[in-house]
């Protein structure tokens, strides 16, 4: 079980199995399920909790299949009726009436009464021993420790226990470090737990919330060990997208209509009322209410350092901005940002934010929110973020938290924030900083992070590895379908095309980012390193790179690849080119595929098959529409084009196997399964599998992370003579290209580890004695024996053991 | 075919060389370059530190305990031995050339049976076998060395070209102990500095020879 989907790149959701391998060998096209009239739709959205136990009941009769007890149950969230009158459900998993963590089912009730379902993403023979012994208070108090809260909280934690799969415990996180353009291992988001010896352990689910001047805006979750109280997990829950990066007077839109309040004494207020009939639980939790989509500017609480938003009201002529914006106002000199106070001094925000000039932004904002929701409205017939109307808000001119002044404008950011089902917008540091970013709201921007949202309350991907890759890809292309419904008036049911050719179009962020753009959904590698295609070791990539793949393959499903290898839109995977089926063909089976055939833990494979299914279903089996995805696909190194040979296939041997302590321990599991632990100064041998070719032959190639410090290169025969140097940060690319067919490569990465703990200038056993007798010291005398870095624990041994093996393993 | 045929003259030619080089026994007149069929291993003398056949050893594989001077305690020993590059070093069970006979703690006291242990082993450049056993929480007690507490193997290996006859000298060339005095994690820094090191050993090995 701890082994299943996410690192098993050939894996198909057994349920989509027969969809993918029936399709081709389809003459005839198969007749897509026909669209129901809406007063039928009407009718079916009434009998909703009837379909619920339908499909509830059909889950409860498969269990012994699934190798459920007669403990496990399902709890639905989010279902709704699609065009063709089908019911989409999507169950949670339930162990002795607790969920399953990440563990869900996807049931459809077709019109007509017929109960399918999707079991794939579910955790089979669950089973956990004894009871929970902490209480709930215990298991935030242990969250809180790890936490460490400077200022006070804003929120009392949310807290639920839950069955937790073992195979989920975190333990090493990587991050992206935009000064070495690399991933390295992330120190503060590791959790140095070992994983529970039992698949399955009582945890509590801890989610947190502060929001002051001393710790910004924070949202941590945490898993806790019900029975030890040890972090098995933790993860930000704010989907920010740093790493790469009336009438309204706009600043990227020029003259827009903007959906506003007017209040009792006759002014205005940025609300659109008409989008959002249910409050939003973040306001109601502090004592608000807000209804229909608002937008807010940040402030901080001058009396208790807590960082909050007020609405933009009181406005007189309800004619906002001047389509001019300023970067955030920021004393370089004292390292401060500068504020405005109220009246009396006890609210500060950023300064600028109530003139004419910080409306624009706002306005940006407000108008970007609201024609994303008229467009999943109108589009979808979706009813917001969650399907059920309720409200939603931005935030501009961000307030964050900055170790020198306690609060700080965000910057070139933006985010989803689960808690407060809401978004937050930074105002660029550009031109102070000539590669920052102008107001981060751009059209397409304010559409990525709502659809954070959506994908939220729909496939719920989990946002890292693969799913978190289609996580940032969907939010991508959503955001550019936003902007492409926005750019053909924002009117109507159907997603007109940009101006033909024009690639600019498809750059995520191009307006905002006046050096070059974000992302280029076109040809994602010319940011420098998003991934064009899959490769084996494309999970160690920041979600925001990974997601090139997605993004990539939709961009082809719309817009079609080139023929010709000098074009930015070929691909070597499909030489031969596409022909696209156009934006609105695109989004609609995309959007199929996110709302009702994945599950949280969904990689490449599962999405490929996924939007066949959907093709299949929305144009019939063997349609041009399906060969399409097909080939969109194939064009990324996902799958093959229907009559294409096995591609070859390069990659590096597992070293970590399921259930292996350094498989168990890391985030996401199995990112560490191709990681090779080495020593320094020692000649060790790498290997890789060439498959599907009799030229197994490769090229090697070392990349440097750290300037100053050469790796040197590996021989042709994959000896590699390790250098003398140690930072255990960082994680060294090894990339091996095949001779056969230079578009098919791997990329390995490699951690050195300094093993001389006695400093006798020799690496040898010996030297594992003098780290055992560290163990457990927090400050241990001799600084050599620190293996990983951190004091002497369990992972010194890991370490210096898989080091040892790699490079002396007898023959 | 022709090469093959030059390939018997020559060694037709050096058989009588070797033979009048030697003052070897009856038997060698018969099989001189006879492939060796079994590993035979003698103790050696004394009751310090030394490597005693384990009698678990069959004719091709002898697997040596590492046994200690009795009334010495320890935590952990880890050692370098050298062996002829016709020597080849056998694995165990776990993976490892070295097994653990159970006398060092190296669960810590929560004996968690899944949790990472300070056990290693390889053989690096020069057929130079590197292993090293140690408990790592200092709450569990030093152990008494007069008992076996590892094992190591050597294995007929029939690729090597290994002769009846032929000796196969092999030398501790490095070996350290955990001493039972390590220091406690509340003594400050420079005692513990002091403490908190390997004392020297000297390993003694047997005969081995290939027949
Ligand atoms: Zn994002």
């Amino acid at each position: 079980m701890s082994s299943r989907s996410r690192r098993s790149h050939s894996r198909l959701l057994p349920a989509l199995a027969f969809a993918l391998a029936a399709a081709p060998t389809l003459t005839a096209q198969s007749h897509p399920a026909p669209l129901l009239p809406a007063s039928r739709i009407v009718t079916l959205r009434a009998q909703i909790p009837a379909s619920i136990a339908k499909a509830k009941s059909a889950l409860l009769d498969s269990r012994s299949t699934l190798g459920l007890g007669d403990g496990a149950s399902f709890l639905a969230h989010n279902p709704f009726v699609n065009a063709q009158g089908r019911t989409v459900a999507h169950f949670h998993q339930l162990y002795e009436g607790h969920r399953v963590w990440g563990a869900e089912a996807i049931a459809y009730v077709e019109a007509g009464g017929d109960v399918e379902t999707l079991t794939s993403g579910l955790e089979k023979q669950v089973s956990v021993q004894g009871n929970p012994k902490l209480t709930t208070s215990q298991a935030i108090q242990a969250a809180l420790k790890d936490l460490e809260p400077k200022g006070p909280m804003t929120a009392q934690p949310k807290v639920e226990l839950v069955a937790f799969p073992s195979h989920f415990t975190g333990g090493i996180a990587t991050r992206f470090d935009p000064k070495k353009k690399a991933e390295v291992v992330d120190l503060g988001m590791s959790t140095w737990a070992k994983a529970p010896a039992e698949p399955y352990v009582w945890a509590y689910e801890v989610k947190t919330l502060l929001s002051n001047n001393k710790d910004g805006h924070r949202e941590m979750s945490y898993i806790v060990d019900a029975d030890t109280g040890a972090i098995l997990r933790k993860w930000n829950a704010l989907q920010g997208d740093t790493p790469a990066s009336g009438t309204g007077q706009s600043y990227y839109r020029g003259s827009v209509n903007l959906s506003t309040a007017q209040a009792g004494d006759g002014t205005f207020a940025l609300n659109a009322l008409d989008k959002g009939t249910q409050p939003n639980p973040y306001v109601a939790s502090q004592g608000g209410t807000q209804l229909g989509l608002t937008t807010y500017y940040a402030y901080a609480d001058m009396n208790t350092g807590m960082l909050g938003f007020l609405p933009y009201a009181g406005h007189t002529t309800n004619a906002w901005g001047n389509g001019t914006v300023y970067p955030s106002p920021w004393d370089y000199v004292n390292g401060m940002p500068i504020f405005d106070y109220s009246s009396d001094g006890s609210q500060a925000w950023l300064q600028g934010s109530l003139t004419p000039a910080g409306e624009t932004a706002a306005v940006d904002a407000h108008y970007g929110l609201s024609t994303t929701w008229d467009f999943y409205k109108n589009v979808f017939n979706r009813d917001g973020v969650d399907n059920l109307g309720t409200s939603t808000f931005g935030i501009v001119h961000d307030l964050q938290y900055s170790f020198w002044s306690g609060a700080a404008p965000l910057q070139d950011n933006a985010q989803w924030s689960p808690w407060y089902f809401g978004m937050e917008f930074g105002d660029g540091t550009y031109p102070d900083l000539p590669f920052g970013m102008i107001a981060v709201t751009e059209m397409d921007i304010t559409g990525h992070e709502l659809s954070h949202g959506v994908t939220e309350y729909s496939a719920g991907l989990i946002y890292d590895g693969f799913s978190g890759a289609l996580n940032e890809g969907n939010s991508d292309f959503f955001g550019k379908m936003v902007q492409a419904y926005a750019d053909g008036g924002a009117t109507g049911t159907t997603i007109p095309e940009f101006p033909a050719g024009d690639l600019t179009k498809w750059e995520v962020g191009h307006k905002s980012v006046p050096s070059g753009a974000l992302r280029y959904m076109y040809k994602p590698s010319l940011d420098g390193l998003s991934a064009d295609g899959w490769y084996d070791g494309i999970q160690m990539l920041d979600v925001h790179f990974s997601s090139g793949v997605l993004n990539r393959c939709l961009f082809f499903l719309s817009q079609g690849a080139s023929s010709d290898s000098s074009n930015l839109t070929y691909s070597p995977y499909l030489p031969g080119g596409m022909t696209g089926l156009g934006n609105d063909t695109a989004a609609r089976i995309w959007y199929k595929t996110l709302t009702e055939h994945l599950t949280p833990d969904a990689d490449f494979d599962a999405a490929r098959a996924a939007s066949i299914q959907s093709a299949d279903e929305l144009y019939g089996a063997g349609s041009p529409e399906e060969t399409a995805v097909m080939n969109a696909w194939a064009a990324v190194n996902v799958g093959s084009a229907p009559g294409q040979p096995p591609r070859v296939r390069v990659s590096f041997p597992v070293i970590n196997p399921p259930g292996s302590f350094l498989d168990t321990n890391a985030v996401p599991s199995g990112i560490l399964a191709k990681v090779q632990i080495f020593p320094t100064r020692t000649t060790v041998q790498i290997h890789c599998d060439v498959t599907n070719t009799t030229n197994t032959k490769v090229d090697w190639s070392l990349a440097t992370p750290t300037e100053g410090n050469q790796a040197g290169h590996i021989n042709p025969d994959g000896t590699w003579t390790t250098p003398g140097w140690t930072f255990y940060e960082d994680l060294i690319p090894i990339t091996a290209t095949s001779e056969a067919d230079p578009a098919q490569f791997a990329k390995g990465r490699v951690i050195l580890v300094e093993l001389d703990a006695d400093t006798d200038n020799e690496i040898d056993a010996v030297d594992l004695g003098s780290v055992a007798m560290a163990w457990g010291i927090p400050t241990a005398p001799h600084g050599s024996v620190n293996i990983t870095g951190a004091s002497v624990s369990d992972w010194d041994f890991v370490f210096f053991d898989q080091a040892f093996e790699n490079a002396f393993s007898v023959q | 075919m022709r090469l093959r045929s030059y390939a018997s003259i020559a060694a037709g030619i050096l058989l009588p060389l070797t033979l009048a080089c030697s003052g070897s026994s009856s038997s060698s007149t018969t099989a001189p370059s006879k492939p060796a069929k079994t590993l035979t291993y003698t103790d050696p003398a004394g009751t310090g530190w030394r490597l005693v056949k384990d009698a678990s050893s069959t004719s091709t594989r002898i697997v040596l305990d590492l046994v200690g001077p009795s009334g010495t305690k320890t935590r952990g020993v880890g050692f370098n031995l050298q062996a002829e590059p016709k020597a080849k070093f056998g694995t165990f069970a776990n993976g490892l050339p070295i097994n653990d006979t159970g006398v060092y703690q190296l669960l810590s006291a929560a004996a968690d049976p899944n949790e990472p242990i300070a056990l290693v082993g390889g053989v690096k450049p020069g057929n130079v076998l590197s292993v090293g056993i140690y408990q790592k929480d200092r709450a569990q007690p030093a152990q008494d060395s007069g008992a076996p507490l590892c094992q190591i193997a050597v294995e007929l290996d029939p690729s090597k070209g290994l002769e009846s006859g032929d000796h196969l000298a092999l030398s501790v060339v490095k070996a350290k102990v955990i001493p039972e005095d390590i220091g406690s994690a509340s003594d400050d820094l420079y005692t513990l500095n002091q403490k908190m090191r390997m004392a020297d050993i000297t390993i003694a090995t047997g005969s081995l020879s290939a027949k």
